[in-house]
């Protein structure tokens, strides 16, 4: 049998493979060195997906983040700013954005820099209409990233009329030196 | 240096040896544990019941070659495969996986959320991320970084949630691909 695609062991993993399909592929990595490695590539990149990148946090991941974890919380209203410090013994951080949501059912995120250049863009993001809330995360390891200690950070509702602004916020934050 | 041995010569080695073919097994060990691990996280869902499937599977192998019921050791990955199949049905079924699910759940209750990790995988994992094409990098990140099932993200997409989790697979890949492009497509 030749090796299979990366593609196919990101099917199996995430249990998309037809059983026969799927156990072909097992048979074969027990055997296959190059197809064993490239399984756990896709294993661990779903894992640093799940957990290292700035995401935004439904409710319930904040509920569960915070009862595992010493978890900065700072609240912020539209036009306003709040800065969080993060240190080694304190690495998660949540900056909860106050928004008027109501009747919304999309939520577009943009964050720039002081200069106005585009650091990252989620569009639809989840949000919390009942307390006008959306939760962006700041973890420790976000210093290794291009991020200027001052994110402007927009929330737009998006819908066919073109959508429109539901705040703007200034969000600071100061990492511990690693 | 020399060449590591082959499955044979160490299937042929444990036969002969008995019990006292210690590096061998160790070395067959090495070689599969963590092969039957990831097998014991795909269809047992947890980390405990992994790590046991490891031991019941690597205790049966290499029983069955000392006790020479493997027949051809040209073959002993699929003999393993099989063996792990087997045993993960039991375990499947046996009603102690509930209480070892329990046991984990406490155990990652008081673990820290944040695992270990290299500050540049991070830097190169967002940077690969934004190159995919929007959709691919969306699907990524409703269902990873947001925990959404296919349903809901096939319904915010306007997709059928086949769809999706075609493109989840095929983005992770492409993504995988990109963050070690030395590795094969």
């Amino acid at each position: 049998m030749s090796c299979p695609t990366l593609e196919t062991a990101a099917a199996w993993l995430l249990g998309e493979l037809p059983t026969d399909e799927a156990e072909r592929f097992e048979e074969h990595y027990f055997g296959c060195d190059s197809c064993f490695q490239g399984v756990l590539r896709i294993e661990r990149l779903t894992m640093r997906l799940a957990t290292k990148l700035p995401p935004v946090l439904t409710r319930n991941r904040h509920v569960e983040l915070a009862s595992r974890a010493r978890l900065e919380a700072v609240h912020v209203a539209p036009g306003q700013s709040a800065s969080l410090r993060l240190t080694q013994t304190s690495s998660l951080g949540v900056w909860i954005m106050h928004a008027e949501l109501a009747g919304v059912e999309r939520v577009d995120l943009e964050a720039r820099d002081a200069n106005g250049r585009l650091l990252f863009a989620y569009a639809d993001v989840p949000f919390d209409v009942e307390r006008g809330q959306v939760l962006l995360a700041c973890q420790l390891h976000y210093r290794a990233l291009p991020m200027d200690p001052k994110l402007f950070v927009h929330l737009r509702e998006a819908d066919a009329a073109g959508g429109r602004e539901l705040g703007q916020y200034i969000l600071e934050h100061q990492f511990d030196s690693p | 240096m020399a060449p590591e041995p082959s499955d044979a010569d160490l299937t042929r080695l444990i036969a002969a040896c008995g019990t006292g073919a210690v590096e061998a097994e160790h070395s067959l060990f090495e070689r599969y544990a963590a092969r039957v691990r990831l097998f014991g996280r795909k269809h047992l869902r947890s980390d405990v019941a992994a790590d046991d499937l490891v031991q019941q599977v690597m205790l049966r192998v290499l029983e069955a070659i000392r006790a020479g019921r493997v027949a051809d050791p040209n073959k002993l990955a699929s003999f393993i495969f099989g063996t792990c199949r087997h045993v993960s049905w039991d375990l499947q079924r046996s009603e102690q996986r509930q209480r070892r699910l329990e046991r984990e759940t406490e155990l990652l209750g008081a673990e820290s959320s944040m695992p270990e990790h290299s500050e540049r995988d991070v830097v190169l994992l967002m940077q690969c991320l934004a190159e995919l094409p929007e959709r691919e990098g969306r699907v990524l990140r409703m269902s990873f970084m947001e925990d959404r099932p296919a349903e809901e993200i096939a319904e915010r997409l306007g997709l059928t949630s086949g769809n999706v989790r075609i493109i989840r697979y095929r983005a992770l890949a492409k993504l995988a691909f990109r963050m070690d492009p030395e590795s094969k497509p």
